[in-house]
């Protein structure tokens, strides 16, 4: 076990070393100009350039900008904001997105175990198809169609949540967004949950265990859903990754500041933020790698057979 | 005697799993095949025998030893001209009925598939008439020839992969556990069928199985194999009357015999390598009469002729 | 079922004429593709979203040149006084004089529109098909090309293998690292802010997936035995495999009436072949069948005794799947698998998985369940038993898992004991010991022990009655030794024809010919005729019943009737028993 984690532990760090250095290279070498040209004249932005270095050799840059990563500084934009650090405008963006993402997220895996663990147990009947035919159109609504749906329904129709964020009532005006956000996580955790349950529950081991005299929630609880789980881990990493990286249609109808907000805003504007695209990238980047990383120790954690060698207590 | 038709000399196939560890498969085995005899390499799991019948035809690469198929050298790198001849003059049957055939390809083109490839015929009716003739000598009609894999019962299959075999007219057939898969009764039908093709075109078999009494009938000579080793190989009659190997004896013995008086009252023989302090390592090929040879220490030999005849 | 038993005339004991069997119209013949298209429209839902898709489709090309207005027209219509109104987010009927703008100023009248216009007046219908154009064309694209870039590096990946796929895996994991967002933000850099551009982006990041997939099916078909087949006769190419779909099979027949008996302290041995029904039979007894099976008459008689209670009778098949497992599954019933490798549950400790019915249902502590299973673990022959407890069944050989298989069958002290092929997946020298085991265990604590089996050395090893099944019927019953030395049906002569015992030394093996029938049909009369060498005329009319020998032998063939001819049993077999019960003959 300790070399399987050592082992993925360094892999993983590798991996965004290495994403680290090539957006750091492609958006250093990319023609364009970060600077809003109609705004600055030519001196002003050749003095801009000197400031940030951007003149320098590549691996002088890189070199800086490592430095300067690893103490926690992104550097400035350089155009939204008014130039402010990075830093500052990145970390209200990122308590705004997780926040919300890790309730959708709560809500989205309890919800979707529940629904596929009610439709496995159900299998042919009623219940389970109503619980597919709820996946498939929670996989294929979009989250921001189902925001303005809900929007419709509970801000104008039932004037009673909020249309639009409001940091000072925070709960209560994440609930909308979380909830719409939650939807394909719900629908995917559910669809897989539903298909890996009942294939464990048509193994030889349960069969076993039934003829043991095993039946309901034991054997649900002590064999199912400990073999159904261990491969719906991995199925979360992706789901969660999403969540906290792509609801940018969301923050941007409900006006919430996340970093999918902020992406769009580097880009949208007539120049691109070229610092603010490099942080976020990394930053998405890192997200990913740490999280698939999360998911494969668990994995190890879950299912004996990584965790115990063969080898140990012989045969 | 005549030429052996193959000649295996030390072969070992190792397969490395890590930089440390490697699987030992085939730790030193050699033995000889005759034109249009039957060998049986009996063997339970992890003794190794699949992995030689595969090094044999080449699939694997391997690691050390000698093979040598009608004088040719085949262990090694093979030219142009001698690949060929190996895939014309050696064939194999598999084990599984189900995923030996490609579900995708009709009867008909998969026995065709090695005359496709060896582009033995001219015209497609040539072709078809030899696809047509196979399928009679199997037992199977022409008209099959155009039906796929999943319309044909396990033993059935079995017998095109058969005939996909036999259309190339090869000297040396292996046939790796290609009946452990089938009902007992349809089992008898593929022996029969294999036993009316040797005598029909005086083709060879290496016949890999763990099922000792169709070995017994279908073998002429045998090689036990353990754990990678070849520990006692002979006739069939050496083997079956005198084994002297401890390992092969409490094989026999393990064997049920359809006869419930006597059967009830047998017990089978143990034998555990490490509790007998046997290394197969230190142990040299005696020949103790006629094809019959043991791998054992000269003392081990000694003692172990000397506890006959325990069954 | 017939309630009047059938009468026979003598013509029905005529023996029918030699047929040939080799081509048995078993199995429908019907392409592949075919077969594929056959159960996709069997499938209401499939069927449901091709016609969507096909819908959505159809107007995404069409739907634009089937209204009047391009999506970018700003409509308005002219007012009864004359003025020119923007027909801003108006519902689908608007009467008046409409007019388009830009270059589509032609004149309507009383239009509808069928979603009605957006606040700025323009045509809703057009514009959802020319955006749904738009979205359409990029998935295209985006699919068909990186379908062909992810597939096909997904198969170079996997067909080399070794150093190509490492490094190949390594690309992969590090661009699939980075979330599309942030190309599309790197694309935005350089390129202009557009479809191509979302395009590319996709491009980027879709053919990950793909590739995935086609390296592990090739991964799995390379070991695939048609594809080392395909090397063996010297090919050097691989073949693009798709999983096969197989049309429907319907109702299967496995069970046609069977009745069994287990007396106290017996062995009792169900053989047959494939498709004989012999799982299936405990498996209904035991409630353990699939969810879609249907048990459709007879009954399951077991009776018992709680402690030093009265004796009971309960039909097995009336309790429901909780009344089972609660006092008869694990309790007095218990079962041993097959397949050692698949029957424990491979996340759970071996030690708990005896432990459990016990601390469940029998109100034991886990300090009494301990010790309980620690016993059971050194009576199944297992050493180190108390260090075993805490080990996981990978860590564990083939027959050490049976062996605790075994344990736990025992774990709630059961009257029977259903063994289904306990053997047949494990080597014969673990086989012998695992046989001796059983019978070790059943003498100790008093089992009756039913097997499952098609080998007929276990059976003449362990049983002490037999019954032979072919296709879903019992054929013969009787005590191994009647069975044995003096079988009365075909089918039986032709088992005990077909193996080969150490003693043969025959040059043709009997073999029965052709192969048990798939049971998609109930056959008319007796299953084995097509295979019976002996059937007669009313063997294709009517199924035999069972014809008593002996108070303990019965056989299901029409030829212990007493007009029926008299047969010799063929010669092979009748040296071969003869010789059989010659050594037999030492022991009693």
């Amino acid at each position: 076990m300790v070399k399987y984690t050592l082992k993925r532990v360094g892999l993983a760090l590798l991996t965004l070393f290495l994403i680290v250095f090539l957006l750091f290279v492609l958006v250093r070498i990319m023609p364009g100009n970060p600077f809003p040209s109609e705004r600055m004249s030519a001196e002003a932005i050749a003095a801009k350039r000197a400031e940030m270095g951007l003149d320098d050799p590549i691996l002088i840059q890189f070199g800086r900008y490592l430095s300067n990563l690893l103490r926690g500084d992104f550097g400035k934009g350089t155009s939204l904001y008014n130039g402010a650090p990075i830093k500052t405008v990145l970390s209200t963006a990122i308590s705004n997105s997780f926040r919300i993402g890790g309730i959708a997220i709560l809500i989205g895996t309890a919800v979707g175990l529940l629904l596929g663990i009610v439709a496995a147990l159900n299998r042919g009947r009623f219940l389970d198809h109503f619980c597919t035919v709820f996946s498939i159109i929670g996989v294929c609504v979009p989250s921001y169609v189902f925001l303005i749906f809900l929007q419709y329904f509970f801000s104008f129709r039932i004037p009673f949540f909020p249309y639009f964020f409001d940091p000072n009532r925070f709960l209560f005006s994440s609930v909308l967004p979380s909830l719409s956000l939650s939807l394909f996580t719900m629908s995917t955790v559910a669809r897989f949950t539903r298909n890996e349950m009942v294939e464990v529950m048509d193994s030889d081991y349960v069969r076993l265990a039934e003829s043991k005299g095993l039946y309901g929630s034991a054997l649900v609880r002590k064999h199912i859903l400990r073999n159904a789980l261990v491969p719906i881990v991995t199925v979360l990493a992706p789901l969660i990754v999403d969540l906290l990286t792509g609801a940018l249609v969301v923050e941007k109808i409900y006006g919430i500041n996340g970093i999918g907000k902020l992406m769009v805003d580097a880009i949208a504007g007539e120049g691109v933020d070229y610092n603010y695209v490099l942080a976020l990238g990394i930053l998405y980047s890192a997200l990913y790698i740490g999280i698939m990383l999360v998911v494969d120790l668990l994995y190890g954690l879950l299912d004996p057979r990584i965790r115990v060698s063969a080898k140990e207590g012989g045969s | 005697m005549s030429e052996a038709l193959l000649k295996v000399d030390g072969l070992k196939q190792h397969f490395p799993v890590s930089r440390k560890f490697s699987v030992k498969a085939v730790n030193g085995v050699s033995f000889e095949i005759y034109p249009g005899e039957t060998y049986g390499l009996v063997g339970e799991s992890g003794s190794g025998k699949t992995t030689i019948g595969r090094s044999v035809i080449r699939l694997y690469d391997p690691t050390a030893g000698s093979i040598t198929f009608e004088g040719k050298e085949i262990s090694g790198a093979l030219d142009k001209d001698t690949r060929a001849m190996l895939r014309r003059d050696m064939q194999m049957i598999f084990q599984d009925p189900m995923s030996s055939l490609n579900p995708r390809k009709k009867v008909g083109d998969i026995i065709g598939e090695g005359l496709d490839i060896h582009k033995r015929f001219s015209s497609a009716e040539e072709r078809r008439e030899a696809v047509g003739a196979m399928l009679k000598n199997v037992g199977l009609s022409p008209a099959h020839a155009e039906r796929y894999p999943h319309q044909f019962s396990g033993g059935q299959r079995q017998r095109v992969g058969i005939a996909r075999a036999l259309i190339m007219n090869p000297k040396l057939i292996i046939a790796d556990e290609c009946i452990s898969a089938l009902d007992v009764s349809i089992q008898a039908q593929v022996v029969n069928l294999m036993k009316d093709i040797q005598e029909e075109t005086r083709c060879a078999y290496l016949f890999i199985a763990h099922d000792l009494s169709m070995v017994k009938y279908i073998s002429d000579r045998i090689g036990v194999l353990h754990l990678g080793y070849l520990v006692e190989t002979g006739t069939t009659e050496e083997i079956f009357s005198h084994p002297i190997h401890p390992y092969t004896r409490s094989l026999l013995s393990a064997v049920p015999h359809p006869n419930p008086e006597v059967e009830k009252r047998r017990k089978s023989v143990a034998y555990d390598k490490n509790a007998a302090g046997v290394d197969y390592e230190k142990g040299v090929e005696h020949c103790v009469g006629g094809t019959h040879t043991v791998l054992a220490t000269p003392e081990e030999l000694e003692r172990w002729q000397r506890e006959l005849p325990a069954i | 079922m017939n309630n009047t038993p059938y009468v026979p005339v003598k013509e029905d004991f005529q023996f029918l004429p030699d047929r040939d069997i080799t081509t048995d119209q078993n199995f429908a013949s019907q392409g592949y593709w075919k077969g594929v298209a056959i159960s996709f429209f069997r499938n209401k839902r499939a069927v449901a979203g091709l016609v969507i898709v096909a819908l959505i489709m159809f107007f995404a090309i069409f739907g634009p040149m089937m209204s009047s207005y391009s999506y970018k027209d700003i409509i308005s219509v002219t007012s009864a006084e004359g003025k020119q109104i923007v027909a801003k987010g108006i519902g689908p009927q608007i009467s008046g004089v409409l007019q388009g703008s830009g270059q589509n100023t032609e004149l309507f009248t009383d239009h509808t529109f069928l979603f009605g216009t957006d606040d700025v007046g323009r045509d809703l219908w057009t514009r959802t098909w020319d955006g749904a154009r738009i979205s359409l064309i990029i998935a295209f694209v985006t699919i068909v090309i990186d379908m062909i870039i992810g597939m096909s590096y997904g198969l170079i990946s996997g067909f080399f293998g070794g150093m190509v796929d490492n490094i190949m895996q390594r690309i992969v994991e590090i661009s699939n690292s980075v979330p599309r967002l942030v190309i599309v933000s790197v694309l935005a850099i350089f390129m202009p802010k557009g479809m191509f551009l979302v395009i590319v982006a996709l491009l980027l990041t879709e053919w990950i997936g793909m590739s995935k997939i086609s390296r592990a099916e090739m991964l799995k078909l390379k070991e695939q035995e048609y594809v080392l087949a395909s090397r063996t006769l010297g090919a050097g190419s691989f073949h693009i495999i798709f999983r096969q779909i197989l049309p429907n099979a319907g109702v299967i027949h496995a069970i046609r009436g069977v009745n069994l008996l287990l007396k106290k302290g017996e062995t009792v041995a169900i053989v047959g072949e494939s498709g004989s029904g012999k799982s299936v039979t405990m498996k209904a007894a035991c409630g353990l069948l699939d969810s879609n099976a249907v048990i459709n008459s007879g009954q399951v008689l077991y009776t018992y005794a709680e402690g030093d209670g009265p004796e009971q009778t309960v039909d097995l098949l009336k309790l429901s799947k909780k009344q089972l497992r609660k006092t008869i599954n694990g309790n007095r019933i218990a079962m041993v698998f097959q397949d050692p490798m698949t029957s424990l549950d491979p996340t759970m400790q071996i030690g708990k998985q005896i432990m459990e019915s016990m601390i469940l249902y029998r109100g034991m502590s886990k300090a009494d369940a301990w010790k309980r299973s620690v016993e059971l673990l050194e009576l199944v022959g297992i050493t180190d038993a108390e260090k075993r407890m805490k080990n996981y069944p990978h860590q564990l050989s083939g027959g050490m898992r049976q062996r605790v298989v075994i344990a736990i069958a025992l774990s709630g002290s059961p009257d029977i004991l259903i063994c289904d092929e306990p053997t047949t997946a494990l080597d014969v020298t673990i086989q012998a010991k695992i046989l001796e085991l059983i019978k070790e265990v059943q003498d100790r604590l008093a089992l009756s022990v039913i097997y499952i089996t098609h080998d007929l050395g276990v059976v003449a090893k362990v049983a002490d009655y037999v019954n032979v099944m072919y296709a879903g019927k019992i054929v013969e019953v009787g005590k191994v030794d009647e069975i044995f030395y003096e079988p009365a049906h075909p089918y039986t002569w032709g088992l005990l024809s077909a193996m080969p015992d150490l003693d043969t030394d025959d040059d043709r093996l009997y073999s029965i010919p052709g192969s048990p029938p798939n049971l998609l049909h109930e056959p008319q009369g007796d299953a084995f005729t097509p295979r019976n060498a002996f059937a007669m005329r009313i063997d294709e009319k009517e199924a035999p019943p069972l014809f008593k020998i002996s108070d303990t032998h019965y056989a299901a063939t029409w030829l212990l009737h007493p007009d029926a001819p008299k047969v010799e049993l063929p010669e092979g077999l009748r040296a071969r028993l003869e010789r059989a019960r010659k050594e037999a003959e030492k022991y009693l």
